[in-house]
């Protein structure tokens, strides 16, 4: 079982209980799902593959974990799983947002985050679900990415099941019931993230309710974010929009060519 | 590159792709296996004499030979007199798309054909009336196995006009297909009918239709295969070919193309660019009769044609220039569209002139059918692209 001590409650984060806490002498994060019928298989794949897919990486981008997924109760029939990650220094993504900020801020911050989500992308996993609370500046800067738990290898079978995955305004139209969220949906939420940055708000109302939100995301362009941050540079403005277009296939459509066009203009505005 | 001929079943026809490629007036060829055997037949040379005879004529000429699987699965196919010859597609001797492995096979048998004749990798692909579903999910899945295999091949895409105006669902589709990363797109628009000019009166299959070659233009090549006038569009979305031919089953792509039958009646046509149109020489000639100097610059300043050898140099001619023009415009729809826009509008005039005429032949249908409804789908496409 799980090595933890003086556990102290964090947000819950999506069907998560969240602790931080401390794992011979190590600071360390828990992570506890509850599994209630009737999706309790459902659940427990997910934590698998969620727990399986940070094992895979050992890189400061995304965060580690430190154990394996422990099942909590009668093995034959749990009643639920946690496991253990590192617990970062630094900020979420959500404590940052509101104020505007500097354009060359938000380049770096689209390569940081494209740099990270290009791990997952070389593996054929899109994130599904970026969103401020997913997202965490390490007191170093470098900028993290956390709680991959509605991630889908694109070659394996779904199991979102009744979950639908992504965070409410930062969805991409692809992740409207009936959609396939791939890559580039994972770019058109970056650029959600980047665009709340520049100008404090979301490009796309998720207020109101969810059906009318599914069809701003599906048929409606948003606006520039020139429209929004007069001062924006050319470069940044095209990079962000680059992210934001409706239609999938005129994004960018992986993190690595987002990445890439990211380091051009962070070096650009740099200049 | 900017016309491709497109393989045809009249005798001759080998014949007449060489007189286009000496003549400079097309760019390339694409062959089939429903016209053109892999094994001599009759009077048909097999496929890799064709291509020898063709690259004979112009040894830097493209060719291309589609696989048509769209064709071989598709339901009330029975031209099967030069596909049966192809048996090599098939590997387990039957046409089946049936699980991985019969897709696999598939995939494999069309490329090593390819490889076999020394011709560029085309994809096979199986044809669509809507981007999600079952059938949309197969395309995508031999999309994905020809490009596991080759990642530099051209993929291709045959739909129907549903698929076309499925609006955000086609947008998603695309975006599966951005996803291949493909060089180049064959993109077949698959009509209800075989008759030329096609119906176009359904704006939002064509607004869809160049909305998606203008998607996938942003990365690859496109060619905008059986299209023919309406391929200036598609020129203006983004495409940089055009396909196009001297008979219907060269300018369309329908069921009908896979079926027996039929023929028509021979009748000479007169190509007129200046209205985006073809008519009977009857028709041209009542024009002519009506409005001689008119009827001659409608006519790309050309007479009329006196016999099939003009009329194929007229049409390869004045399309051709058209569609260069439009290509020459700008490396994208940003700067084609707003010169579709000026040879609509010039077209526009010169219709509502020939209308005033009162001939017999060119009214209210003519105009709808060759030229209102395809302007129509464009303005829609270029009014929702903001261009």
């Amino acid at each position: 079982m799980l090595d933890v001590v003086d556990l102290v409650a964090l947000r819950p984060g999506g069907q998560k209980l969240v602790y931080a806490g401390s794992s011979q002498g190590v600071p360390v994060v828990l992570k506890v799902i509850s599994l209630m019928p009737p999706h309790q298989a459902l659940v427990l794949e997910r934590a698998r593959r969620e727990v399986l897919l940070l094992a895979s990486y050992n890189d400061r981008r995304i965060v580690s974990v430190r154990s394996g997924l422990a099942v909590l109760g009668d093995p034959a029939a749990p009643h639920g799983v946690a496991w253990l990650e590192e617990k970062l220094d630094g900020a979420d993504l959500g404590e940052l947002l509101g104020p505007q900020w500097a354009p060359s801020a938000v380049a770096e911050f689209i390569e940081g985050l494209a740099g990270g989500l290009t791990l997952l992308h070389e593996a054929d996993v899109v994130h599904r679900d970026l969103s401020p609370g997913n997202v965490r500046l390490r007191a170093d800067g470098t900028w993290t990415l956390m709680d991959p738990g509605l991630a889908k290898h694109l070659r394996d079978l779904s199991i979102t099941g009744v979950f639908q995955p992504g965070t409410p305004g930062y969805r991409s139209p692809e992740h409207v019931p009936g959609g396939t969220p791939g890559t580039h949906s994972d770019v058109f939420c970056v650029g959600i993230l980047a665009f709340a940055a520049l100008t404090g708000e979301l490009p796309i109302d998720p207020s109101g309710d969810e059906r009318s939100y599914f069809a701003r995301l599906r048929e409606t362009q948003c606006a520039s974010v020139s429209a929004r941050r007069a001062d924006t540079p050319t470069s940044l403005v095209e990079l962000v929009d680059g992210c934001l277009d409706r239609q999938p296939a005129r994004r960018f459509l992986d993190a690595m060519e987002l990445r890439n066009a990211a380091a051009q203009v962070r070096e650009d505005l740099q200049r | 590159m900017s016309l491709l001929v497109h393989d045809g079943r009249r005798n001759g026809h080998l014949l007449w792709c060489r007189e286009a490629l000496g003549s400079k007036r097309v760019d390339g060829i694409i062959l089939n296996p429903f016209c053109t055997p892999w094994v001599a037949r009759d009077r048909n040379p097999s496929v890799a004499d064709a291509i020898a005879a063709l690259r004979a004529t112009r040894p830097d000429v493209m060719i291309l030979v589609d696989p048509t699987t769209h064709g071989a699965v598709l339901p009330g196919t029975t031209l099967w007199d030069n596909y049966g010859s192809w048996g090599l597609l098939w590997p387990r001797g039957e046409i089946s798309l049936d699980g991985p492995a019969r897709i696999a096979e598939h995939v494999a048998a069309v490329f090593d054909m390819q490889q076999s004749l020394d011709v560029p990798l085309v994809a096979p692909t199986v044809e669509l009336d809507r981007p999600n579903g079952a059938q949309a999910e197969l395309a995508l899945e031999i999309a994905h196995e020809a490009r596991r295999l080759n990642r530099q091949c051209t993929q291709a895409l045959v739909a129907r006009r549903s698929f076309w105006t499925a609006g955000p669902d086609l947008d998603a589709f695309v975006g599966e297909l951005a996803q291949l990363r493909a060089t180049r797109w064959l993109v077949t628009p698959m009509r209800d009918q075989q008759g030329y000019p096609p119906d176009l009166t359904d704006y939002d299959a064509t607004a869809g239709w160049l909305r998606t070659i203008h998607s996938l233009s942003l990365r690859s090549a496109v060619i905008a295969a059986h299209s023919d006038w309406v391929g200036v569009l598609a020129a203006s979305a983004g495409a940089n070919a055009v396909g196009t031919g001297w008979d219907q089953g060269q300018r369309i792509c329908s069921p009908a193309s896979f079926r027996g039958g039929g023929g028509g009646s021979y009748r000479l046509y007169s190509p007129h660019p200046g209205l985006l149109a073809r008519f009977a020489s009857e028709v041209a000639e009542a024009i002519q009769d009506v409005t001689p100097e008119f009827a001659y610059a409608m006519r790309g300043n050309n007479a009329i044609p006196s016999n099939e050898t003009d009329h194929r140099a007229q049409h390869f001619e004045s399309l051709g220039d058209l569609v260069h023009q439009i290509v020459e415009s700008g490396p994208g729809a940003r700067q084609r569209v707003p010169a579709m826009r000026h040879v609509l509008e010039g077209a526009e005039i010169s219709w509502r002139h020939v209308l005033s005429l009162g001939i017999l032949g060119v009214g209210n249908a003519e105009f709808g059918g060759w030229f209102a409804n395809a302007k129509a789908g464009f303005d829609r496409y270029a009014r929702a692209e903001r261009l």
